[in-house]
């Protein structure tokens, strides 16, 4: 059911929220893609009885009335320890409150229900866990979901959660929906509340949620952002070539020539994208490295070693050398700005390709074999880059797997984007690709 | 392995107050050369856009 179904259903009375609550935590206990780290039985029954009573009352819940939902295990859960996907945080001292985001869903009458896996301190493209394990792919259990944040699509789109939350720092949000065949959003950097997640990179991390329908996202959305995202559909949008357009899978690039010749759309091309991506990379490591420096001097064995290396290196990045990354991000920011007084909306792969194997978790990147944990980011790296807003479409008839495209607005341009995103699906180009069974 | 780039490794981290076990120098010293290539990338960028 779809969360406006289960919140119309919900508030009408037609169904009571803990009855879905219950259906929802039978399917979390039962997870067979390694999506969920902690079910929140109390917590859930207690949340939805609230809502329940609610509705006895005569009142109304909320948009999100009785809507199961599951984050990332990188919120602040009130009572639990915020692991991070973190082995080293397993005992944690519990948080204090909620983060800011659990609190307006569950204003909205949202049912928090489960914790959801990661990349370990979301450092990753993969959800490859060394202490919580692999995510699969529910489209195909022997495929990666993507990260980091894959527990959250996995949950989504298994069919165990109808919503869950993610963030993205470099692609964390919009990887993961597009392999698991979901929408997903990147909002403009800031635009919705970090406050009470687990940091990464404060100059690119951002949250948002994860949908098989954009109906459902753009509930979300507005409930997180507490701001209605009304616009006309946009007209003027272009496919990025260059970089953007180098190695691509036939499915995808078949997919671009199929969506562009659907809007009309033209071409546009940003300059020196493998620079920002660089640069983003360099700043990525020097800030997620720099953080954890006083844990892993204390520690660092009790990290996965494949982040551990990672943040270890960045932190000993020079100060002159991120000082100029900075530098080229507000040139590369500019370029962007550009483009924008051209086109309303920019279209880009959010993937090279579909999801690699758990076997050989590899991609193809100027024809040589890369780590897809490190590299799957090559498309969605660049724009998180200057905080770009980034809304993923599932695309239907691409191939027996799912593949998504990033529809990339101008820094508060969420509202165009949405637009789009429901002409598209409209249109029937675009769609959350049904959970296996269902 | 070769001592000096290894002893650079050791003395980066060292820098920044973490004393590098064993197991972690192989790993540091491959992210330090993938970092390096992207500084090299962003330098050589800059140098021909001094605008910038």
């Amino acid at each position: 059911m779809t969360i406006a179904g289960i919140a119309a259903d919900v508030r009408a009375g037609r169904c009571r929220a803990v009855d879905i609550a219950r259906e929802a935590l039978d399917r979390l206990r039962a997870d067979p893609y390694v999506a969920v780290t902690q079910v929140l039985e109390d917590r859930a029954l207690a949340e939805a009885a609230a809502v329940d009573a609610i509705v006895a009352g005569g009142g109304d819940p909320g948009p999100l009335a009785g809507v199961p939902y599951g984050v990332k295990d990188l919120f602040d859960v009130a009572g639990l320890p915020t692991t991070a996907g973190a082995r080293s945080r397993i005992d944690a001292p519990p948080a204090i409150q909620d983060a800011e985001a659990i609190v307006r869903l569950r204003a909205a009458g949202a049912v928090l229900t489960a914790t959801l896996n990661m990349d370990e301190f979301a450092y990753g493209f993969a959800t490859i866990n060394a202490h919580f394990g692999t995510t699969r792919n529910p489209h195909d259990s022997a495929r990666i979901a993507g990260g980091s944040s894959g527990g959250s699509a996995a949950a989504v789109a298994g069919g165990l959660l109808p919503l869950a939350l993610g963030s993205d720092t470099n692609g964390s949000i919009r990887i993961p929906a597009a392999l698991c065949g979901l929408y997903g959003l990147k909002p403009t950097h800031g635009g919705l509340p970090l406050e009470g997640v687990y940091p990464f990179v404060d100059s690119f991390d951002d949250i948002g949620p994860f949908a098989a329908d954009i109906a459902g996202l753009r509930i979300a959305t507005e409930i997180l952002s507490g701001a209605s995202l009304a616009a006309p559909v946009p007209t003027r949008i272009a496919i990025l070539g260059g970089w953007f357009a180098d190695n691509l899978a036939d499915d995808m690039t078949a997919a671009l020539a199929r969506i562009a010749a659907c809007l009309g759309a033209g071409t546009a091309e940003l300059p020196a994208v493998d620079v920002a991506r660089s640069a983003a990379f360099l700043i990525t490591a020097h800030e997620g490295g720099t953080f954890h420096v006083p844990a892993l001097a204390d520690h660092a064995l009790l990290y996965d070693p494949a982040t551990r290396d990672r943040l270890i290196a960045g932190a000993t990045l020079a100060e002159g050398t991120v000082a100029k990354a900075q530098r080229f991000r507000t040139w590369f920011a500019e370029q962007a700005d550009r483009l924008f007084d051209a086109w309303d909306v920019l279209i880009a792969p959010a993937t090279p390709c579909a999801a690699p194997t758990i076997a050989d978790p590899t991609i193809l990147v100027g024809g040589q074999k890369v780590p897809a944990r490190a590299h799957l980011g090559i498309y969605t790296q660049p724009l998180s880059f200057i905080g770009l807003p980034s809304l993923v479409v599932p695309l239907r008839d691409c191939g027996p797997l799912p593949l998504g495209l990033q529809l990339v607005g101008p820094p508060g341009g969420e509202a165009r984007l949405f637009a789009l995103a429901e002409k598209l699906e409209r249109d029937g180009v675009s769609g959350g690709w049904p959970a296996p069974g269902l | 392995m070769d001592e000096s780039v290894e002893d650079k490794a050791r003395a980066a981290a060292l820098a920044v107050g973490i004393d590098l076990p064993a197991a972690c120098v192989p790993g540091v010293i491959d992210n330090l050369a993938l970092l390096a290539s992207h500084a090299a990338l962003l330098d050589r960028f800059l140098a021909e856009h001094p605008e910038i």
